[in-house]
């Protein structure tokens, strides 16, 4: 009777797990018949990302293989993660349809789009069979398209060997500082610190945040890495996915060199989603889910030297495996980033930015 | 027979539909620049972003004026302002006076080296400075560095005084142009007098002819000071990343900001400010003006200036304006024109040259993306200057030929947008598109960007109209209007040939700005409404520098013999329709 019992209970698993690749496949074919009626989708995001009109190419061909149709994919030159994450809110506020069909950014304009309700809610991993819970870094809206460890960069031409910074507070260091006073960038957000925030604690950051200003003489955007290779700037004190450009930039034959800030490392997730108000919300949809595919991580490593760790055999995976490197879980970031204290917020913009 | 007296019918009254066309025509612009200078305003007044529930009050104002960051970008703006105007007025001075008061040989050519700058871009230049003058990268500052031993750079383009050069040497053309207006109409005879007194040549200079034309030299300073406090172009190019900013940048960075959503309000009163500022130093710009005509002397009796002579010092003015010619033009098309082809910004050595291709040349050629914008570019140089040219004819024609009571303020507000700075407009128009986007969905089209350019450059536009229709005599549209004709035809048929030259100048110059913008595009460019300006802006601002050489080059080579023979042609154009 319990053998019984156990076999039934194994066949209706069985037939619910079907219905639901069935149901899930059903999903998927629907989005693919309305992306097919869109035709297009639109990223606005800085004009190197996935490797520039080069990597949007090949993109192309991997979506027309993917989803059997051929999808066009532009990539528009715009402003940073954070300047574009508050016109999609605006533009929502004002009830008008984004300028930009999909949304990339990093864990601390996830949560400011989160908090605004500013993205369309999509069950990736029922609709996606390669995407993975995992994956989802905000539970049905965003997808993890590459992680990156946060770090330093210089140029080997223009920083000498025994005055190099192995981390963030040899940025500060008076013995080593000459060096970079008043050449060196800055992000041009303050979510970096913030990031270090839960290890090193409010007060010294604030203090690091005073000694570095007066050392600072530009700001860049994630994605200026040349100005850095240049020379114009001799150093940046941090960058999201300082370890992937140095891979990047070494291989062109460029002086540049880049390590991870400080220990523990603090790592940034770069997420894709669909805001609300997107004009092609299907073709944005298997735009963000086949940046989670094998494929498509290809072309990223190829391109830009960034992946997913949570993508089987992508260069980070390789690494993250092979040196057991602890990644900060995404999920506790975004906390950090949603308890964000707005007076260290205010006080850091107003010491580096102002 | 009976006397039959026939009464004539008392003619009945028609309704003059092509002055009514005209009226609503110049109205509804007016009632434009009016709606976007008070938006402005109201923005000022509110909090949050438009759509957003928001209460009226001054706090935008408190913030900004208790905020220590507002008067450094105050100071950074002057300071600018003033080195734009230190370097654009005597240089300025400098080629009017070889022009039009020497016998420097081949004017001509001289003179087409010193407009053909004109034609291109402020930010390609801007562009071209970073890669020759920055202190770390500047490939004069490595030869100098290395022909002297020094271990510093002797130059420095990163700094106020370094922007401010580069936003001078790209006015320097308009100076030339505003001056030597006011060379050509001075009064010969004072000169004459004081060569006979055996005045040397230098005192006559700053005794005679400064003094004489010191009303068009202070209107161009007025008139330097406003376009460097809106400017974009230099102070994005190369401040931005340098930590230097001026009105123009804050107000970028309040509206895409890096934290948090865009600072509408406060940007509404950063502008009502400038605004002000503005409009106040109007005030001295027409007095000068006003002044300007107790110098002039063109009359009917010998009116000619004997030119000075060079004599042995004609290769100098010959060097200044080549040299000027080298320093705008050439060098940074050359600066960019290297980066271009290199993998990764590098100064020129062996192992760079070893590594040159032309790889990103053959990439952007296939871009869709630079396409569309080159396709947009285009639409806005056709549609921006026809449009304007039918609007400020219609206004004109009003102010100048009509007995409207309200003529005017209408010409006062057809004027306002020439002192207002541009990029305001531009924050405006953003603001009001997305704000009406649920009723009429032009947000992020091509159609606001053309909506501003219009609006903007009406000013300029009214003011050639202006002064070429008040020299038709009325006789010929009395004759016309006693013949039976509509004012649309004596408009058409009449007025207009006989104004030809200014319709087409007008066109022209209209166009060719619509080409150059980047102010006012980088406040409302989207990803369908793209124009070549943004887009190499993009890149650039993306950190694609080499890639946004190699566009900013093939834009140039694409459009230059484009534009040049257009521009070559309307000249001719304008000269056969002034003879005739």
């Amino acid at each position: 009777m319990i053998r019984r019992l156990a076999k039934w209970v194994l066949v209706m698993q069985a037939l619910a797990l079907i219905c639901c690749q069935v149901g899930s496949a059903q999903k998927l074919e629907q989005v693919i018949a309305d992306a097919k009626k869109e035709g297009e989708v639109t990223l606005v995001a800085s004009a190197s990302t996935f490797g520039g009109k080069k990597g949007f190419t090949e993109l192309e061909n991997i979506f027309a293989k993917r989803y059997g149709f051929k999808g066009k994919l532009n990539l528009a030159g715009g402003p940073s993660f954070p300047q574009v994450a508050a016109r999609i809110i605006t533009e929502q506020k004002a009830g008008t349809k984004s300028s930009t069909d999909l949304y990339l950014g990093s864990d601390g304009t996830y949560v400011t789009m989160n908090q605004e309700k500013a993205l369309e809610r999509v069950n990736w991993s029922g609709i996606f069979p390669w995407v993975t819970k995992e994956m989802e870094i905000f539970p049905q809206e965003s997808v993890l398209v590459y992680a990156s460890f946060h770090g330093i960069i210089y140029n080997s031409n223009s920083i000498a060997k025994n005055k190099t910074p192995k981390s963030y507070e040899d940025l500060i260091d008076p013995a080593l500082s000459p060096t970079w006073a008043g050449k060196m960038a800055i992000p041009a957000y303050i979510h970096w610190l913030i990031r270090v925030s839960p290890i090193w604690g409010k007060e010294k950051v604030l203090s690091y945040a005073r000694k570095l200003a007066p050392l600072v003489g530009g700001r860049l955007r994630q994605g200026e890495e040349e100005r850095i290779v240049s020379g114009e700037f001799p150093i940046m004190a941090s960058t999201g996915g300082a370890l992937e450009a140095m891979w990047k930039w070494q291989a062109k034959g460029a002086p540049l060199v880049g390590l991870p800030g400080s220990n523990p490392a603090t790592n940034s997730y770069y997420q894709l989603s669909v805001p609300k108000n997107s004009v092609h919300p299907n073709m944005a949809k298997l735009f963000v889910a086949l940046m989670a595919t094998r494929d498509a991580q290809a072309v990223l490593e190829k391109q830009d030297y960034r992946s997913s760790y949570l993508v089987e055999g992508t260069l980070m995976a390789n690494y993250v495996k092979a040196n057991k490197v602890k990644m900060q879980d995404p999920r506790e970031l975004n906390e950090v980033f949603q308890k964000e204290d707005t007076t260290l917020e205010g006080e850091l913009t107003k010491i580096l930015l102002k | 027979m009976s006397l039959q007296i026939v009464i004539p019918a008392r003619p009945r009254r028609r309704f003059n539909w092509s002055q009514l066309s005209l009226v609503s025509l110049a109205g509804l612009s007016a009632l434009a620049i009016l709606i976007l200078l008070g938006m402005i305003v109201w923005m000022s007044l509110r909090s949050g972003v438009p759509g957003q529930a928001s209460d009226y009050s001054l706090k935008n104002y408190s913030t900004i004026l208790t905020d220590p960051y507002t008067y450094r970008v105050m100071w950074t703006t002057l300071l600018f302002s003033a080195v734009t105007i230190v370097v654009a007025v005597p240089l300025g001075f400098i080629f009017a006076w070889l022009v039009e008061r020497t016998d420097l040989r081949y004017k001509t050519l001289a003179m087409s080296l010193l407009s053909i700058g004109i034609l291109f871009p402020t930010f390609l230049k801007a562009m071209g400075w970073v890669f020759l003058l920055h202190p770390r990268i500047g490939v004069i500052n490595i030869l100098l560095m290395q022909l002297f031993g020094l271990s510093q750079a002797p130059l420095n383009i990163a700094t106020v005084a370094g922007i401010g050069f580069v936003q001078g040497l790209t006015l320097a053309p308009l100076a030339y142009v505003m001056i030597s207006a006011a060379l050509r109409s001075m009064n010969p005879a004072l000169v004459e007098a004081a060569s006979v007194h055996g005045v040397s040549q230098w005192r006559t200079l700053v005794r005679i002819e400064l003094p004489l034309i010191w009303p068009a030299l202070f209107s161009a300073v007025i008139w330097m000071f406003t376009v460097a406090i809106a400017a974009f172009d230099v102070p994005g190019v190369i401040g931005m990343a340098n930590n230097i900013f001026t009105f123009s940048t804050a107000i970028y960075f309040m509206i895409n900001p890096n934290e948090g959503l865009p600072r509408y309000g406060l940007s509404g009163a950063y502008g009502t400010i400038m605004v002000g500022v503005s409009l106040v130093l109007m005030i001295p710009y027409f007095i000068a003006l006003k002044q300007s005509h107790k110098y002039q002397i063109i009359s009917g009796k010998a009116y000619q200036s004997r030119p000075v002579e060079l004599g042995r010092w004609w290769p100098l003015g010959w060097g200044l304006v080549g040299g000027y010619f080298l320093l705008a033009f050439i060098l940074p098309l050359l600066a960019i024109f290297w980066v271009s082809l290199l993998p990764y910004v590098q100064v020129p050595s062996w192992h760079a040259l070893s590594v040159i291709s032309f790889e990103r040349y053959s990439s952007a050629a296939f871009d869709g993306g630079l396409l569309q914008a080159a396709g947009n570019t285009v639409l806005l140089m056709v549609m921006v200057p026809t449009i304007i040219v039918v609007i400020c004819a219609a206004i004109s024609w009003i102010v100048t030929r009509s007995r409207l009571r309200w003529r005017v303020a209408l010409d006062a507000i057809a004027f306002l947008p020439h002192p207002v700075p541009n990029l305001l407009f531009a924050l405006a128009i953003a603001y009001l598109a997305l704000l009406i986007s649920n009723v009429i969905p032009v947000y992020g089209t091509i159609y606001v960007l053309m909506a501003v350019y219009v609006v903007c450059w009406i000013s300029f536009g009214t003011r050639v109209l202006n002064n070429s229709m008040i020299q038709v005599h009325r006789e010929l549209e009395e004759a016309a209007q006693v013949g039976g004709a509509s004012t649309f035809r004596i408009l058409t048929r009449i007025i207009a040939p006989l104004i030809k030259p200014s319709l087409i100048y007008t066109w022209i110059w209209t166009s060719l700005s619509a080409y150059r913008e980047l102010t006012m595009a980088v406040f409302l460019a989207s990803p369908k409404s793209q124009v070549l300006s943004t887009y190499i802006w993009g890149q650039w601002h993306g950190g694609g520098l080499g890639d946004a050489a190699a566009i900013a080059i093939m834009m140039i080579a694409v459009m230059s013999p484009l534009v040049t023979s257009f521009w070559v042609y309307a000249r001719k154009q304008q000269q056969v329709a002034s003879s005739t």
